[in-house]
């Protein structure tokens, strides 16, 4: 018997209710700041006139070379603390797929470090920095590895480094668990097999697990890069951007923009040029996941 | 006469406890005789392996030699500890304590990789991201066997299982039956010293399994090569072995040729598991009259069964006035009689019920209470309810010890 409504009418009945919901938390926001990228808005106690100034913010942005700069910083937070938290969050989820006595245990405390919220692990780490009291400074000291005591986060040539360490280690649980699921899926007599054909672990890794657990890990690739990438919050409790402007990523240079210079047209233009990107990593791995699946 | 004499106890027969059982195993390592030189001239030779995994014993002083082109098929009830040997011989699974010797060299502690064996898994286990030809060629590649002598030897291991137009598909665009001939490649191709499968054909529909079982056989006939193999239907164990593992509880019950183990049971144990339907057991005494040794195997309502043993062993004779549990096949119970007039006996029995298959018809009998199962010809008119003159031919009888239920 057909249904009254056909297949794909009911689809959209279905995602009514999320779309819409979808539709005043994003599409709404997202056109607004689109309209205010194309003005000369700014954010006032007095009432102001709003004029349509074209592609001017745009320009403005894309010759500033500071912003430039600052998009560069955000890529390379992003290559370097995505790329690390997937290489230490793949090793740790094989070694907790691996049996040994107290693996549950083990297992419940990785975790830990994504269950604090994000601002306590900036404050954390940045006690953890301290150029007069902080752990590191007194445990490298203790190790010989320096002769006197640094400020992490002072210093221009390392503090973007630093700050990429507290987002790894805040992050890559999350990287871990979703490898240990996937890694449980990994079927034992396939492995079983590679080992009786004569392959060693680590060709075992990369010819049978790595392409079985790679879509999971693509997922979560683009989800903590399109995080990342957007980064603010770890950044303005460590470091504000500083120092000489080291760490200000292009989230950091927006909400500069925005609500420091209270530019709001402007700084919404630095939003959707930021967006703009995010949409192409995204699309980037969507590519590399689609092809990963087609060979399968 | 006592109750627990004349009681017939056909199906009910409890199976062995393991107590009694490991004492047919030290009989059965006596008659084998296990020593140094057929442990170097075997294949593969398995001295006093045990497996426990804390507490529990999986395996029992396993013992076992077989020669090249033997096909050993490890067969037992599910749990039985047949996978584990099997996982124990590839080095996927440590022993407790034993060894494994292949070619004379103890292999027990050696990596997987290094003891040249291959193993065809039950799910297949082919690798999902590679083509037919790259599983094939895996192991091969592993080995670092240059690229051209690689293409040969898949393209000559794809000629014998009729992969070749298959050769550049992945696992997912494959049948059943086509995924288990590429993992019966990837064995195949290195030409290994032993190749062990593990229910390679469980996973397969009931006709598919049929063909793939005459082309495991035809495989073996044709390229030689000694397996291992492991199932728990006795049916693929009856066709394809040459030589038989009998397991339960981890301890080896029988290790013989499928006549063997079909015709001569060690225990009730393989008396009952192997066959189907299984072999009748029934409570029976030895009666000696004027030296001769009678058989007697008391019915309900009805006068008792009594044949001559004249082929009475020693071993036998021994029980003389006591109670025996004797086994028969259904085949052995039949309408027509049997080959040898010596050793036929006929019986007027009363048919319960019947369960025809075409070429045959199983005939069950009530004795006392318990079921034995004939097996008559399948023109057979006779019905349930219906009495009817049965043959046994007791050329190929089974006595057992009703206490430690071992062969007499």
């Amino acid at each position: 018997m057909r249904s009254l409504i056909g297949a794909k009418q009911q689809k959209w009945l279905l995602l009514a209710p999320a779309l819409t919901v979808l539709a005043l938390i994003s599409f709404v926001p997202f056109v607004k700041t689109l309209w205010l990228s194309f003005s000369d808005s700014e954010i006032s106690a007095l009432p102001t006139v709003v004029s349509f100034i074209g592609l001017e913010n745009y320009i403005y942005a894309l010759t500033d070379p500071d912003f430039i700069l600052s998009l560069g910083r955000t890529l390379y937070f992003t290559f370097v603390s995505v790329g690390a938290e997937v290489i230490l969050g793949v090793a740790v989820a094989l070694l907790l797929n691996q049996q040994f006595r107290g693996r549950t245990l083990m297992r419940a405390l990785i975790i830990l470090p994504w269950a604090i919220p994000t601002i306590v692990n900036a404050v954390t780490w940045r006690l953890i920095y301290n150029p007069d009291y902080g752990a590191l400074n007194s445990l490298l000291m203790q190790l010989g590895i320096i002769g006197e005591y640094r400020s992490w986060l002072g210093d221009p040539d390392v503090a973007m480094n630093m700050v990429i360490l507290a987002d790894v280690w805040k992050n890559f649980p999350l990287v871990a668990y979703v490898a240990l699921a996937a890694l449980q899926t990994v079927p034992m007599d396939m492995l079983n097999a590679a080992r009786l054909e004569g392959a060693n672990a680590w060709r075992r890794f990369y010819k049978i697990t790595l392409p079985w657990i790679i879509g999971p890990l693509l997922v979560i690739i683009v989800l903590r890069s399109v995080e990342a990438f957007r980064v603010f919050d770890i950044i303005y409790v460590m470091t504000r951007g500083g120092p000489a402007n080291q760490t200000k990523t292009a989230s950091f240079y927006v909400y500069q923009e925005y609500f420091s210079y209270l530019r709001s047209g402007s700084g919404s233009s630095y939003a959707i040029i930021v967006a703009l990107i995010s949409i192409i990593l995204i699309y980037g791995y969507y590519k590399a996941a689609k092809r990963q699946n087609g060979s399968l | 006469m006592s109750d627990s004499n004349s009681s017939f106890i056909s199906n009910q027969v409890s199976n062995p406890p393991p107590g009694q059982v490991s004492g047919s195993t030290d009989a059965s390592q006596r008659q084998q005789s296990y020593n140094n030189a057929n442990r170097d001239e075997a294949i593969l030779s398995i001295r006093s392996l045990y497996k426990s995994y804390y507490d529990a014993s999986i395996l029992q002083d396993i013992n076992l030699d077989i020669n090249s082109g033997d096909f050993l098929v490890l067969v037992g009830p599910s749990g039985c500890g047949k996978s584990t040997l099997l996982s124990c011989i590839g080095g996927l699974t440590d022993v407790t304590s034993g060894e494994i010797y292949c070619k004379g060299k103890d292999i027990s502690q050696l990596d997987p990789a290094k003891r040249d064996i291959a193993m065809v898994f039950q799910s297949y286990a082919l690798f999902p991201n590679m083509t037919v030809a790259q599983n094939i060629g895996f192991g091969l590649e592993v080995r670092k066997v240059p690229a051209a002598k690689r293409t040969k030897k898949i393209q000559q291991v794809a000629e014998i299982l009729h992969l070749e137009p298959l050769l550049d598909r992945t696992p997912a665009q494959l049948s059943g039956g086509q995924r288990q001939r590429v993992a019966m490649g990837r064995a195949l191709v290195r030409d290994p010293t032993l190749f062990l499968f593990d229910e390679p054909l469980s996973n397969l529909d009931a006709k598919l399994r049929l063909t793939m079982r005459t082309e495991i056989k035809h495989l073996h006939q044709r390229l030689g090569g000694t397996m291992v193999y492991v199932t728990h239907d006795q049916v693929e164990a009856m066709t394809l072995a040459s030589k038989i593992v009998v397991l339960n509880q981890g301890v080896i019950q029988q290790f013989g040729t499928p006549d063997e183990v079909y015709k001569r049971p060690a225990n009730t144990f393989v008396a009952e598991f192997m066959g189907s339907p299984a072999m009748n057991l029934m409570q029976a005494k030895v009666l000696v009259e004027a030296g001769d040794l009678k058989i007697q195997i008391q019915r309900e309502d009805e006068p008792p069964i009594i044949f001559s043993e004249p082929a009475a062993t020693d071993a036998l004779r021994a029980f003389a006035n006591r109670s025996v549990i004797v086994g028969l096949r259904p085949e052995s119970i039949s309408d027509l009689p049997a080959r040898d007039p010596q050793r036929s006996h006929s019986v007027d029995c009363r048919i319960d019920y019947l369960e025809g298959i075409g070429s045959d018809v199983y005939a069950t009998l009530k004795i006392a209470g318990g079921d034995v199962v004939s097996r008559l010809h399948g023109d057979s008119s006779v019905r349930a309810g219906d009495r009817q003159q049965l043959h046994f031919d007791l050329s190929n009888i089974s006595y057992f010890d009703p206490s430690s239920q071992l062969r007499i």
